[in-house]
């Protein structure tokens, strides 16, 4: 199973993805909004984490794309800091499968990554 | 006859000589309060976290307005740039100055765009607004595209604080790449106000050619490749590293650049909004701005960031650059002509004291002083009326002094926020100001006193500066 | 014609010293550009260095259980040593970096990593220098790493004369102890700007709330920021108890007050508010008779009708936008009452109707 991480923090970014990868997955990580576009294009993740404050392109595009893109679903998981609700509401208008709010805890992220994966 | 000239000669060189002096005292006045006031800076914001800014519920809203004409290359990239910008109380107004490309319809595709019905509130008088279109795609409900009939920078943005509802509006060229977290930065001084109402921030433009640059987003930094654009970055340095933030410092900033400056609306509206009547629309405002907060008797300021937060590309030709320039001349004697009231006033304090006679005399009045000082010396060689020994002397201080400025800008380039990092481009920005003097400096003189004549023909040529576009060398591919 | 300064009193030779003397300043810039580029390029390799191993190790560290007795090895270039200096610095940037994004066992092994590396030692004697932004950094490292022993110590500073050391100190203290912090606002003497009450609001966000007992004390504060951010304390938890202590800061001699107590009271008041509103109007500046409209748009009645009909009328078209969106959120058939305008007389508010129906359809 591929992850796909998109966000603009090294070493979140990291974390996530020696968590992700102890787990057993296939984890790509992006530090910017449009080389995540170029990659989901390319490695036809199954899951996409991305963060709502991304540079270049938003979080809330790539939702979007993502959702709109044919081929096999995706499964997106945003991630949000308290006060975006409002957006979080967005993210989920375009499609997006789940949220966590900043700071969110591994563990936690591990699991809904686990069950988006199973409800398929 | 003889008497007559000599007398006249004496009171020129003198006069130019006292001007030398006076204006050395101010480069070094200014760089020592750079200096201070960059560190102030630093220190404040250095464990600043400008990130709980951008989803806070009690930030105050704040509105993009970026007018575009002909744009069509490259506005779609650069909205969804501009998009991405960080800040949840956000909207982004891109006025469409009537353009007579397909800049409208691009957008109207790229982002699926209705049009709503919309009552414009016409308190600033502008031309007429044809449509305020809105999109219900969730990834871009910050964007408000406006269509009006063209009628120039200055009118489209005030056709932006007519339409917006926001607390502050960040006027921007639409083709500025900013950085991601440039809002939060320019917001922060405004909610840091005390007694005295901050009514407009200004923020440094840096220079965008040859720099790397990837999906409206600035990648590397590179100094520029071409002999004019490398100067500019030069003087860019100069002014806003030195000039600007010494200005800043006292409160006596008068220019804050079109190309990214943050307004109070409710002040900026008050006071008329943008002047359609002059080529430095700017300039014009902030004073006019400062000067009603003087008339009203109401604490005021206008503050400054020094983090470089918006690229910009330079004109690289003669004819372009030579056009700009010859605008800007005419945009401060316009501005500084508006507003002669302030000059020496008592009443508006230090910017009737410092900033507005220092911008009349060093700014506006330098090209043709330069230039008439360049006159008369052609004349008394003419004469063989020049101590030689003098002249050289003098003429070695001057430039080394100008050096001085120079070398020192670079420094605080290196002592800041270092963008040139390689040893190579600060080297060969060294060499740059050292050629200055020879081909640059009177290039620029002449352009201003260019723009001196045109102004005296009344000739309100635009000079709209050709942009080549950040997108040109993909299209080529 | 005498003046002090003219170029043939000054000699030529004193130009040339001048010229000279500049041209040693230049060389002098020069040289320290050329020192400075080579120590922010040291700097950046020992950074670079730092992160290429630290972001790996700090990374799979967060995900470890370690117990007390444990040993952890340190890597060597996070030693203790005058020359690691700039690695440890990262270092402390970094956990603080973590702390705010994650929660749960990799944010308890945040804090024990920074005590383990020695870093705490760090952050107390910038705490104790001398330099108002060392303390404050230092301060700001301290409550990030929730070190509540130096809580005593840090608390006096809530009103130190530096406006950057008392802002983290008050930041600290409700770090410690979240809305029992708050208690610095009884005695706090200098005035918050918006930008110190953004980061205080903020470091709440995630706490219980409790601890309203001094609310109406604190809107009763000589200190006029200390009322604004003790009303937009009521707003946000919605104290409605302290409504009528709200409804009394209306006639503060601030404006600044007066604008909070207006927002304030759209989350707290009761339907006797909007009247109340109503009332202040004439008497208000220009900016809070907008932000009283403005209120109207959420929390409008029957009551207010007549008002909001006559500044339908008023000659500033964003007063009757703003009183026509009043109308039609909140009006029953107020839309309706718009349209019925609209029809009478069609310039301007044929334009309003339509536009505040588009609103509402989005």
């Amino acid at each position: 199973m591929k992850v796909l991480i998109a966000e603009d923090d090294n070493l979140i970014r990291k974390t996530i993805e020696i968590k992700l990868a102890k787990e057993g997955y296939e984890v790509i990580s992006c530090a910017e909004g449009a080389s995540a576009l170029d990659s989901i294009r390319s490695e036809q993740p199954d899951v996409v984490l991305t963060d709502i404050m991304l540079p270049a392109v938003s979080g809330l595009e790539i939702v979007s794309a993502v959702k709109q893109s044919e081929g096999k679903p995706i499964k997106v998981i945003v991630l949000s800091t308290m006060g975006q609700e409002n957006i979080v509401e967005e993210a989920f208008k375009l499609g997006a499968d789940d949220y966590m709010t900043k700071p969110f805890s591994l563990t936690e992220l591990s699991i809904r990554v686990k069950k988006l994966l199973q409800s398929q | 006859m003889k008497d007559l000239a000599e007398i006249l000669v004496y009171i020129i060189v003198t006069g130019i000589f006292l001007y030398s002096v006076i204006l050395i005292c101010f480069y070094i006045f200014i760089g020592i309060n750079s200096i201070n006031e960059t560190r102030e800076y630093l220190n404040k914001n250095e464990i600043t976290d400008y990130r709980l800014l951008a989803a806070s519920p009690h930030a105050p809203s704040v509105s993009i307005l970026a007018p575009a004409y002909n744009e069509g290359a490259t506005i779609v990239e650069n909205v969804r740039s501009l998009l991405s910008l960080y800040y949840n109380k956000l909207e982004l107004v891109v006025i469409n100055d009537g353009s007579k490309d397909d800049s409208l319809q691009k957008l109207i595709d790229a982002y699926q765009l209705e049009k709503v019905d919309f009552y414009v509130n016409y308190r600033i008088p502008t031309k007429e607004v044809k449509a305020v279109y809105k999109t219900k795609h969730p990834a871009y409900s910050k964007l408000v595209v406006v269509d009006k009939v063209n009628g120039g920078k200055a009118d489209a943005l005030n056709v932006g604080i007519n339409i917006t509802s926001n607390d502050y509006i960040i006027c921007i060229d639409a083709d500025c790449i900013l950085e991601h977290d440039a809002i939060l930065k320019m917001v922060k001084p405004f909610l840091e106000e005390g007694d005295e109402k901050v009514i407009a921030s200004g923020g440094v433009i840096r220079i965008a050619n040859s720099c790397e640059i990837t999906n409206g987003r600035l990648t590397r930094v590179y100094l520029p490749e071409n002999y004019l654009a490398r100067m500019q970055a030069l003087e860019y340095i100069r002014a806003f590293l030195l000039g600007r933030m010494a200005w800043a410092r006292l409160d006596g900033l008068l220019l804050i650049s079109g190309a990214f400056g943050a307004f109070d609306k409710e002040i900026a509206i008050r006071c008329g909004g943008y002047n359609t009547n002059t080529v430095g629309e700017d300039m014009e405002l902030v004073v006019r701005m400062r000067r009603y907060m003087h008339e009203q008797d109401i604490p005021y300021k206008v503050t400054y960031i020094p983090d470089p937060l918006c690229w910009t590309e330079a004109p690289e030709t003669a004819t372009i650059l030579n056009r700009q320039r010859n605008r800007w001349t005419r945009g401060t004697i316009e501005t500084l002509r508006f507003h002669k009231k302030i000059f020496l006033n008592p009443r508006y304090d230090l910017l009737g004291a410092l900033s507005y006679p220092y911008w009349l005399f060093f700014e506006m009045l330098a090209p043709l002083i330069e230039f008439v000082g360049f006159i008369v010396f052609l004349l008394l060689a003419f004469w063989g009326l020049i101590n030689w020994h003098m002249f050289f002397a003098f003429l070695l201080f001057i430039i080394f002094f100008g050096y001085l400025n120079s070398i020192f800008a670079i420094y605080m380039e290196v002592f800041t926020y270092n963008q040139y990092r390689r040893r190579k481009e600060i080297i060969r920005l060294i060499w740059a100001a050292l050629s200055e003097p020879f081909f640059f400096h009177p290039f620029v003189v002449w352009a201003g006193i260019r723009g001196y004549f045109d102004f005296f023909r009344k000739r309100k040529a635009w000079g709209e500066m050709t942009r080549r576009g950040f997108t040109k060398p993909k299209e080529q591919v | 014609m005498t003046i002090a300064i003219q170029p043939t009193t000054v000699p030529e030779y004193t130009l040339y010293a001048y010229t000279v003397l500049f041209a040693a300043v230049i060389l002098l810039i020069l040289i320290s550009t050329s020192f400075y580029l080579r120590l922010r390029k040291r700097r950046f390799m020992i950074e670079k260095n730092v992160q290429a191993f630290f972001d790996q190790w700090l990374g799979q560290m967060l995900l470890g259980e370690f117990s007390e007795e444990e040993e952890i090895e340190i890597p060597g270039e996070l030693q203790d040593r005058r020359k690691y200096r700039v690695g440890r610095q990262y270092a402390i940037n970094q956990l603080i970096n973590t702390k705010k994004n994650l929660i749960g066992l990799a944010s308890r092994n945040v804090i024990y990593l920074y005590e383990k590396l020695g870093l705490k030692k760090s952050s107390v004697s910038k705490f104790h220098s001398r330099l108002w932004y060392k303390k404050a950094k230092g301060i700001y490292e301290l409550y990030m790493m929730e070190q509540r022993d130096l809580q005593p110590q840090i608390q006096p500073y809530t009103n130190s004369r530096n406006e950057y050391v008392r802002t983290e100190a008050q930041t600290a203290l409700l770090a410690f102890s979240g809305f029992k912090g708050l208690v610095f606002l009884g005695t706090l003497k200098y005035p918050m700007n918006s930008w110190q009450q953004v980061k205080l609001l903020e470091q709440l966000q995630p706490l219980d709330p409790g601890h309203f007992e001094a609310l109406p004390a604190w809107l009763a504060s000589a200190n006029d920021s200390v009322v604004i951010f003790a009303l937009k304390l009521a707003e946000i938890y919605q104290q409605m108890q302290v409504k009528d202590e709200a409804i009394a800061c209306l006639k503060h001699d601030n404006p600044k007050v007066r604008g909070q107590a207006i927002q304030t009271l759209v989350r707290i008041g009761d339907d006797a508010t909007p009247a109340v509103l109503e009332g202040r109007y004439l008497w208000e500046t220009e900016h809070n008779r907008t932000l009283i409209l403005e209120a109207l748009e959420h929390i409008a009645n029957e009551e207010v009708l007549p008002f909001l009909e006559r500044e339908l009328e008023n000659d500033d078209p964003a007063v009757k936008l703003r009183a026509a969106r009043a109308i039609a959120r909140n009006v029953k058939g107020g839309l309706g009452i718009l349209q019925h305008k609209a029809a009478a007389v069609s310039e301007p508010y044929e334009k309003i109707y339509l536009h505040i129906k588009s609103e509402m359809a989005r």
